[in-house]
């Protein structure tokens, strides 16, 4: 792998990480507040 | 913002806690509740997600397969499909904090501030990522990572203004006052635009001058302009996806931050009776 094709990697490799990391991210607090929101209101009832 | 002072869950479309709404507000106001803007982002989301995959996923295989090396270039090209669409996103995104700080300052719209909350990082990560980038394409272009230029500054600038935004906003125990802070800073932080779009005409830069939004024609060739489009519309459905997914986390986080309140509220009651 040339020196040019090492940059091009490590640029798509950073931005598909970090626009996964933040993807993942949302997903997970999307999960978690579900859930914990589904029992508080199950509480209430 | 605080779940205890501005949790309209339950309150009417037009609820605000300093009074009724100036009257063109109220449509705003509309889409300003939480359970109208649950059920609409839990329909649209499904969509945005399996659209952007749609987009990206053969933009991508046209950016680092399908398009051509450059003949000056040769590969390197490659990092412009990431490195441009990222520029674009810091500023576009940036516009946007700024219209939803002036909808917060102006009309308390109580999504505004949640909206502007969850973007900065997401901001500050995708002005990151166009640093980097460009740093990673200016090594074998340009021989070496950094120079002090206008464009490199002035991006480094709005990166700062990103995360002094994200910091801010979190900084204060009343969340109310630091949506406010954060909304001033948003609003000041507009000035360095025009600053990042135009320093490399207003300067003499190691950054090339644009190409793409050039007010004649695009100084590109279909070939590489095709996947470049391609790529911007697919990060920045990516982006909103990202953000609006955010958004409707810290929503019913508010939520939950809400019920949790009224429970040990009533067990408080419980136990004093």
């Amino acid at each position: 792998m040339s020196l040019h094709w090492i940059h091009i990697s490590a640029s798509w490799a950073l931005t598909l990480g970090v626009f996964g990391a933040l993807a993942a991210g949302a997903v997970l607090r999307h999960r978690a507040a579900a859930r914990r929101l589904a029992v508080l209101e199950k509480d209430r009832r | 913002m605080d779940a205890s002072t501005h949790d309209s869950s339950n309150a009417p479309p037009d609820a605000h806690p300093g009074g009724r709404p100036a009257p063109g507000a109220r449509s705003l106001h509309r889409f300003a509740n939480p359970g109208r803007f649950l059920r609409g982002t839990g329909r649209l989301l499904p969509w945005l997600w399996g659209l952007t995959a749609l987009v990206l996923v053969p933009a991508i295989a046209w950016a680092l397969v399908l398009s051509p090396a450059d003949w000056q270039q040769g590969e390197t090209v490659r990092i412009m499909y990431v490195h441009v669409p990222m520029a674009w996103l810091a500023m576009g995104g940036y516009t946007g904090l700024a219209i939803a700080s002036l909808m917060s300052l102006i009309w308390r719209h109580p999504l505004a501030d949640l909206a502007a909350r969850e973007l900065s990082p997401v901001g500050a990560a995708v002005t990151a990522l166009c640093l980097a980038t460009g740093s990673l394409w200016g090594k074998p272009m340009w021989g070496t990572w950094w120079v002090w230029d206008a464009r490199l500054t002035s991006v480094l600038v709005l990166f700062f203004l990103w995360l002094g935004h994200a910091a801010l906003v979190r900084a204060f125990d009343d969340p109310e006052r630091g949506a406010r802070a954060g909304a001033i800073l948003a609003l000041v932080g507009v000035v360095n635009l025009p600053i990042v779009k135009f320093s490399v005409d207003w300067w003499n830069t190691l950054h090339q001058p644009a190409s793409v939004t050039r007010l004649d024609a695009p100084g590109m060739h279909m070939d590489m302009l095709g996947p470049l489009l391609a790529c911007s519309i697919g990060f920045t459905l990516l982006f909103a996806t990202v953000v609006l997914a955010r958004t409707r986390a810290a929503v019913m986080e508010r939520r939950v931050r809400a019920l949790e309140g009224a429970r040990a509220r009533r067990l408080d009651a419980r136990a004093a009776a």
